[in-house]
């Protein structure tokens, strides 16, 4: 393969691992803060409870900001000009309009999801919007990672 | 045959010119899952593109591209 390839594959590689590493800590972090809301709500709060939501709370942020800075470094490798073209190519901007609309689709299902919900259990807005940010970060991210994710073996 | 009905022989062209996919992929400045979405009619390429390919194969769009019949 060539040298400027080699580069561009593993370079890929690197922006699809961190991107599955911030979808995967973001839904860790942001579902301990909806766990931690509703325990609340409801009075379910209890030593074992608490302990493991504050766990995965603190782990969820820790990967989330862990995974930003491999996205900085990622970026200031990206910033060759012929470089980032051929990573921003146009199967990229095809892939990266899917998975958009894979997160557009699911906050249509999850709204829908929640107003079917209201009608049987009472909860906060707060818990609502969580739900949603979660479904609308995640669901893109992790498109992404699965359609871009395979290289595709060489014929 | 992708759901278009649109075909390529770009495979076929790229073995005649002795080119990799990562190859023709830099030479038309495009990642090699790019060329190789392309070829299996995964991905739809661009005008741009499809040009690109053509002038990097030295043959016409047509000559990689062609609708299938019917």
């Amino acid at each position: 393969m060539e040298p400027v390839m080699d580069e561009i594959t593993r370079l890929i590689r690197q922006r699809n691992r961190t991107l599955a590493l911030a979808a995967m800590s973001f839904v860790i972090w942001q579902g301990g803060q909806l766990a931690d809301e509703i325990v609340k709500a409801h009075a379910w709060g209890g030593d074992p409870q608490d302990l493991v939501i504050v766990f995965s709370i603190l782990v969820g942020a820790v990967g989330w900001a862990i995974s930003s800075v491999l996205f900085l470094l990622y970026a200031s490798k990206v910033t060759r000009t012929k470089t980032q073209s051929i990573i921003q190519d146009e199967l990229f901007c095809h892939h990266q309009r899917m998975a958009f609309r894979s997160g557009y689709l699911a906050l249509i299902v999850s709204i829908s999801a929640l107003m079917a919900l209201d009608l049987l259990v009472e909860f906060s807005a707060s818990i609502a919007i969580r739900s949603l940010l979660i479904v609308g970060i995640a669901v893109p991210l992790v498109t992404f990672v699965l359609i871009s994710g395979d290289a595709g073996e060489e014929a | 045959v992708s759901a278009s009905g649109l075909n390529n022989r770009l495979k076929e062209l790229r073995a005649r010119h002795d080119l990799t996919q990562a190859q023709l992929a830099e030479r038309v400045g495009v990642t090699r899952k790019t060329i190789n979405t392309v070829e299996n009619q995964v991905f739809i390429p661009s005008t741009v593109l499809a040009l690109k390919l053509a002038a990097a194969l030295d043959v016409t769009v047509e000559a990689i591209f062609y609708l299938e019949a019917g």
